[in-house]
Formats: structure tokens, C-alpha cells, sequence
């Protein structure tokens, strides 16, 4: 419908104070409040993200899109089904222990958010220990995403997704990790599921690793 | 095990089969260049190996390699000079003739007391605890029958050495920066530079920057770093000595100032509490050592003086900066910079004081910039833009091969001036490639792809200022200072003394309304490593420093990625 494609163009502009009006109208003028989400939002994203990938746009824009979804998403969640907004799962996300730094990670959980997932952010230093006691108070959770800064954090997230392969629960969950020194080599010798390079790879990472869980 | 034939450097090495060729060259001492520590992603390693071009650090040897390394005896642009501050000459080493008379019987004074005594006397300083020189005590009976007129070189708190004839004593002061170490030899007679020699820090061999070196060390031990470092200092030890003619041992005092990992390093203490959250230093108090305990062959008495480290990012090297400005003792409230491979920062005037360490980044050193380069011959140093017409200079008139700190921030502001760049940092060249701005074609330029400047380049130098924009304004909330409260901005380091301040000013690293401000201050932190040796009150002064200031961790202010994300775009045009 002609009115979610304007939603869509808002939400790549980052306009987030137009975005409510827009999807208000959407909603108005009949569309489905799901695909409002995925067409008008979630593929959005998506297109934010390819742009990103490929230098169009930078940091300032994807955070300025990513606000305007959320605002977006506002104005749809009482017309959506409960829980349609975090449809493609749980996604508990950190910054491995020993490790300050969260900027690249903030970006993560907030693209991996606008494609649809419900995103626990643990914030910085997390010890293994925590991950898990998270998981298991969220044991529908499928992915848990882990970040490292420096190349010296590299051990203690080696560490961290050993420490959470020898739960049981590891054969239910996906485990992806990112960071400035990690590369796909270091992420499949410490047995991670994936591996990405930015925020918005993380986010079409995060979609794969979900269908396939 | 396989054979590798460096060409150009005349040197052969063998080595286990495997070994990559990047280590053949670290173990054949080439000190080759490895920004990224071997792992592979930055290209900078490219050798030729038997005829083709590969990434030294991921090719391994078999057989027979030859190798030729491509590098040519380049000459990089080293900072040496400093401002000069007027600083009372009031050193800590000092020389006084002294009489070695024959004990008196009944007087069992030991000869060493007796000197002591006499040192005393001499110099008029208290002295009250002498440290024992055994070597020195033990020599003194049989120098008496030289005759009894001698002269000590002595320090308040130990004596180093006796001379007959009237000796001449040296200082010598050092900076040890990530990447450059400089070293100052001064006359202990009257505080004058009289030499001054530098090279680039060998440590780059195990990485570029400091994570990297910390990581090796951590995974191999701290050894290699640590002698690599204390034997390339002995060497500019020797060198400085070599050219002013005079004997290493006639160096009795060294001053280190560096940033806390180099100091680190340099002391032998592993790095791990370095670079595992909260980035706190195993040890940052001022020290006065034994040089040759840290393989430094000069006197044998020498000492060696370590400044005091502020912080796991805020070494010696800014206390060194403190030194040489003294911003504590001003009413004037000034901002100091000291952009070399980090971007430490102090904030403040005599009523109060802050610091912080932004990540300035490889950026503004020639990694992850394509055509990046460090300031050495053929770089672009400076870029204008003109009446349509570009125009650029490179380091020593060579033709261009590159992009050196200077030179891409002139660029990236010029391009944004021309409106090439918009505000958000998207570059739109209007060439073949609207992605890519070429500066140098192939044809005009030194090398074969020419020097050109790409959208992720841009996106690079966002990040680098953005960063050092954040720390600036953040230590302005800190201290509750507003811009136009700012007197001063000091710029210290090299890439400082280089840089164009309009050009900082337009893309926003430095507020842009404080362009009239900047004074660069050259190697401020070598100064202070003269000044230390020039000035006992100004040495200790830096205990009182280093515990005044406020120190801000960017890492855990809740508000630094909201400012680091305000800073990434360019400045409105007024």
C-alpha cells in the first residue's frame, strides 16, 4: 500500500517525528499492521543497512533510522499481536569480560532490534557467568551475540563461548561474536555459529542464524 | 628448514620451514614495519617473494626464497624540537672538586664517610642519605696516591664517580613514543642540547600500536619487547655519544618519559592489567633506577629516571606535556593535545585540571587509509584547493605515494569546503568514480596506483576526530569550562606540529570557533623529559601533578557515545 512505502521513506530518513503521522495513516487507511512492521520498518532497516555496508551512509544515519523505527514501532504495538514486535526471537547480547568498550556493540543491538528481534543488552565487562544465568531466565532465547574490542579481550571471548558450550542448553541457541580484531577465522576456531563485520551484517547474520535455529 | 635471501638488504637467513616471511625478517633484525602484528589485514607488509607480490606476514617459507622487501631507504619526518620554556638550570647531577686527604690518626672515619663529607661541603647540598658506592669506596686509597685533588660528579643521594682531571658530565633525556624515539644529550654543566638523535621505535616489528604489542607480550612474554626497546635506547645512547665525541661513560643521568605502555614495556612489566578492563597500570609511581640494570651501557652508576604514568592511556609522555607547559601554574585555561598514535588531552589552569585518552587512531598515521603513509618521503603532507585547481607539496619535494596525517585531513577539509563531501561525510568526487577522489593520478605520482582518497577513508577520518572531538568537549563538562572560557589550545606531538589548524578547524577535530588559538608545541613530551633533568623542583613537581589532575575514562562515561556520535559529522559552515 502507497502509505507504508511513505513510512518506509521516513523511517530511511530517519525523520522520526513524521514517522508516527505516517504509520497512523497507514493504519487508518486499512493496511495490515504485521506488514506495516516488516514492509514499511524491517525491510526499511534492511535497505539502512545495505547503504551502510556500502559507505552511502555512516554511523549518524543508521542511528537517526533506527530511532525513527522505534518510534514507528510505538504508534503500531497496540494494534500488533503481542510479542510481533520481537517476532523473530530473543537475542541476548554483551560486551565479553575485560572489555569497556560498547559503541559498536550499541549499534548491534540496535539493528539487530529493527529486524525484529527482542534485544537483552547486558552491557560491558560481562562475565560468563551472567550470560548464562540470563539465558536461563530466558530460555526461549535463541541467539546470544558477544562483542570484543581489543585484541587482548580476544581470549576472554574465546573463554565466554567455551564457558557457554558446556551447557547443556548450547545445542538450543546460536552463538555469533563481532568486534573490531575478530575475524571469521578466529570466530570458527573458538566455535562460534557466526561471525560479522558491522552492525548491519549482524543484523542479516542474526536473521539466518534465527531461521535456522 | 628453508633459506631466505633478502635482495636489497644483502642478508640471508635460515629458518624452520613454515616460519612466515614477516618473522624471517623480525629474526634476519630487518625491523620490518607490521602495523596490524602479522594478522593479515592491513597489506602493509608486502614483500616480492620469488617474483610475486605476497603479505609477508601470511606467506610461509619453503626452500629457497628470495625476497626483496620493496622498501627503500625511506627518510621519515622525526619531531624533535619542542617549545622552550625559560626553566631555572638547578639540575639534580652536579660536579665539585673535593680533597681525598689522608685520614688523621684517631679519626676511624671510613674513607668513603670522609668523602661523603667532603661532598657535602663542596656542594653544599644536605644529603643526608648517601647511597653506598662500594666500587667507589674501595678505589679511594689507592686514588688518594694520585694526589688529593679530585672532582666528584655526585647527585644529592649518591656519588657516581671521582676524576682526577676536571671531567665533563652528560644528561640524557628521551622520549619514547609508539612509534619515533628521540633522545636529547645535554651538558650537565650548563643544560645546553648538545645532540639529539631518533629512529623509529623497533617495536613496530610485533605490531603498530600498543594493543598490539601488548597482545605479543602477553602471548610470548614480556622479553622481547622490553630488550628490543632498552637496546635500541642504548643505541641512541652510543650514537648521541658518538657525535658529540665524547664517551657513553661520561653519561651519568637518563630521564624516560613515554606513554604508560612504552614505559611498561620499557621496565620489563607485563602489560595485562594494561588492556583488560578497567586499563589500570601495574606501577605509575616516579622511579629513579640503576640504567644498567635496564641495559643501558653508560656509567655504570648512572641512573635513570622514570616521569610518573597519570593512567592506563595517560602515560609518562603526558606528564612530560605537563612539564613542559605547566598549564597548573596559569591562570589562563588552556586545552593541550597530544595527537601522535593516541590523543591524550589536559584540560584546565591552576584551579583545576583533567585528562583523558581519546583513540585518535591509525588513522592519522597512515594505516587504514588506503593511500595512508607515515610522514616520509613522497607523502603528501599539505593539500589546497584553489580556483578549481588542486594543489599539494610531499615530504621532501619526492613524488607522491601516498597520504601522511597533514595531508588527509588538508584533503578531507578542502573536499568539504568544495562541497565534494557533504556534511554527513558522504563524498561524492564528480570523477570516474564518484566513490573515489584522485589527487594523484598514476602518471604524476611515484608509484603505480597513484593517490586518491575513497568514501571509507572518509568514514575513518570521521571516526579518528570525532573521537578527539568527544574528549575534548567531555572534559569540558567535567570541569563545567565552556569553549569560549578556552585560552589556549597547545598541540603537541607530531602529527601536531604538522597539521593545519584551519584544516583541524573545518572538519571539526578542534572546535571551530577556537582556530585563533592553536600553538603548535612540537614534542612537548620530550621537553619535559629535558626539563626533568634541567630542574629537580620541576621532577618532583610531577608527583604533586600527576595526583592533582582529574582523570575522565571515556570508556565509562554513559555520555561519550551520544558526543562521539554528534562529532562524526562536519561542522555547518558559517
Amino acid at each position: 500500500m502507497g502509505s507504508i512505502n511513505e513510512v518506509a521513506e521516513l523511517v530511511e530518513k530517519g525523520k522520526a517525528k513524521l514517522v508516527g503521522a505516517a504509520v497512523q495513516d497507514a493504519l487508518d487507511s486499512g493496511c495490515d499492521p504485521t506488514e506495516i512492521l516488516n514492509k514499511g520498518m524491517i525491510d526499511a532497516m534492511a535497505v539502512v543497512g545495505e547503504k551502510f555496508k556500502n559507505g552511502e551512509i555512516f554511523v549518524p544515519e543508521m542511528l537517526v533510522a533506527a530511532r525513527a523505527m522505534k518510534k514507528g514501532v510505538e504508534v503500531l504495538k497496540p494494534h500488533l499481536s503481542s510479542g510481533s514486535t520481537g517476532s523473530n526471537g530473543k537475542l541476548i547480547l554483551a560486551t565479553v569480560a575485560g572489555d569497556l568498550h560498547d559503541i559498536g556493540k550499541n549499534l548491534v543491538g540496535m539493528m539487530i532490534e529493527s529486524a525484529g528481534f527482542e534485544v537483552i543488552d547486558l552491557g560491558v565487562d560481562v562475565p560468563a557467568s551472567k550470560i548464562i544465568e540470563c539465558y536461563k531466565e530466558n530460555p526461549d532465547t535463541k541467539i546470544i551475540a558477544l562483542s570484543a574490542l581489543l585484541t587482548t579481550t580476544m581470549p576472554s571471548l574465546k573463554d565466554t563461548v567455551a564457558a557457554i558450550a558446556a551447557e547443556d542448553f548450547r545445542k538450543d541457541i546460536k552463538i555469533m561474536v563481532g568486534g573490531a580484531p575478530i575475524t571469521q577465522e578466529f570466530a570458527d576456531e573458538i566455535g562460534a555459529d557466526g561471525y560479522s563485520e558491522d552492525a548491519a551484517s549482524a543484523a542479516t547474520l542474526a536473521k539466518k542464524l534465527a531461521g535456522a535455529a | 628448514m628453508g633459506v631466505v635471501i633478502f635482495i636489497r638488504e644483502q642478508k640471508q637467513i635460515e629458518v624452520p620451514d613454515g616460519t612466515t616471511i614477516l618473522e624471517a625478517e623480525i629474526q634476519a633484525g630487518l625491523c620490518p614495519d607490521a602495523p596490524c602484528g602479522g594478522q593479515g589485514k592491513c597489506g602493509k607488509c608486502l614483500v616480492k617473494a620469488n617474483g610475486e607480490i605476497v603479505k609477508a606476514c601470511q606467506t610461509p617459507v619453503h626452500s629457497e626464497m628470495k625476497v626483496d622487501t620493496l622498501i627503500s631507504s625511506q627518510k621519515h619526518a622525526i619531531l624533535t624540537e619542542g617549545l622552550n620554556r625559560p626553566v631555572a638550570f638547578k639540575p639534580g647531577l652536579f660536579i665539585h672538586p673535593v680533597k681525598l686527604d689522608k685520614a688523621i690518626a684517631g679519626d676511624n672515619r671510613s674513607d668513603w664517610e670522609r668523602l661523603v663529607t667532603e661532598v657535602r661541603k663542596a656542594s653544599d647540598l644536605e644529603m643526608t642519605h648517601v647511597e653506598p658506592n662500594l666500587k667507589l669506596a674501595a678505589s679511594l686509597f689507592d686514588k688518594r696516591k694520585e694526589g688529593e685533588d679530585w672532582f666528584a660528579i655526585h647527585t644529592r643521594d649518591s656519588i657516581l664517580e671521582l676524576k682526577k682531571e676536571k671531567p665533563k658530565a652528560y644528561m640524557t633525556a628521551f622520549d619514547i613514543g609508539t612509534t619515533t624515539v628521540v633522545g636529547y644529550l645535554m651538558d650537565a654543566e650548563n643544560g645546553t642540547v648538545c645532540a639529539i638523535e631518533s629512529m623509529m621505535n623497533p617495536q613496530a616489528q610485533y605490531g603498530a600500536d600498543v594493543i598490539m604489542r601488548a597482545n605479543y607480550a602477553l602471548e610470548h612474554g614480556v622479553e622481547a619487547l622490553s630488550s628490543c626497546i632498552q637496546t635500541a635506547i642504548d643505541e641512541l645512547l652510543h650514537k648521541l655519544a658518538k657525535k658529540k665525541k665524547i664517551q657513553p661513560e661520561e653519561i651519568y643521568q637518563v630521564s624516560i618519559v613515554g606513554n604508560t605502555c612504552m614505559h611498561h614495556l620499557f621496565l620489563g612489566i607485563s602489560p595485562g592489567s594494561l588492556v583488560h578492563a578497567p586499563y589500570n597500570p601495574a606501577f605509575s609511581e616516579r622511579l629513579t633506577l640503576k640504567a644498567k640494570e635496564y641495559g643501558l651501557h653508560i656509567h655504570p652508576q648512572a641512573q635513570l629516571l622514570m616521569l610518573p604514568d597519570i593512567a592506563g592511556y595517560v602515560g609518562a609522555d603526558t606528564c612530560g606535556c605537563l612539564l613542559a607547559l605547566r598549564q597548573d601554574l596559569k591562570d589562563e585555561i588552556s586545552l593541550m593535545i597530544d595527537i601522535g598514535t593516541n590523543g591524550e588531552m589536559v584540560l584546565g589552569n591552576k584551579e583545576k585540571m583533567a585528562t583523558c585518552s581519546t583513540a585518535a587512531g591509525p588513522a592519522f598515521e597512515g594505516a587504514k587509509i588506503e593511500c595512508g603513509m607515515r610522514g616520509a618521503a613522497g607523502a603528501v603532507d599539505h593539500v589546497a584547493y584553489e580556483d578549481g585547481s588542486w594543489t599539494y607539496t610531499t615530504v621532501d619535494h619526492q613524488p607522491a605515494i601516498g597520504l601522511c596525517g597533514s595531508g588527509l585531513i588538508d584533503l578531507v577539509a578542502q573536499l568539504y569546503k568544495a562541497g565534494l563531501i557533504d556534511e554527513m561525510g558522504h563524498l561524492e568526487s564528480g570523477q570516474e568514480n564518484d566513490s573515489i577522489f584522485v589527487l594523484v593520478p598514476p602518471e604524476k605520482a611515484g608509484n603505480e596506483k597513484g593517490v586518491y582518497l575513497t568514501q571509507k577513508d572518509v568514514r575513518e577520518v570521521q571516526l579518528a576526530k570525532a573521537a578527539i572531538a568527544a574528549g575534548i568537549q567531555l572534559l569540558m563538562k567535567e570541569l563545567g569550562i565552556t569553549e569560549k572560557e578556552i585560552q589556549k589550545i597547545y598541540i603537541a606531538g607530531a602529527f601536531g606540529n604538522y597539521m593545519n589548524p584551519a584544516s583541524a578547524c573545518a572538519i571539526g577535530l578542534l572546535p571551530p570557533e577556537l582556530e585563533h588559538l592553536v600553538e603548535p608545541v612540537g614534542n612537548a613530551a620530550g621537553e619535559g623529559a629535558k626539563i626533568a633533568l634541567l630542574n629537580t623542583d620541576e621532577l618532583e613537581a610531577t608527583d604533586r601533578l600527576v595526583r592533582g589532575i582529574r582523570f575522565l575514562e571515556l570508556a565509562a562515561s554513559a555520555e561519550f557515545q551520544d558526543t562521539f556520535v554528534d562529532e562524526l559529522a562536519f561542522p555547518e559552515e558559517e
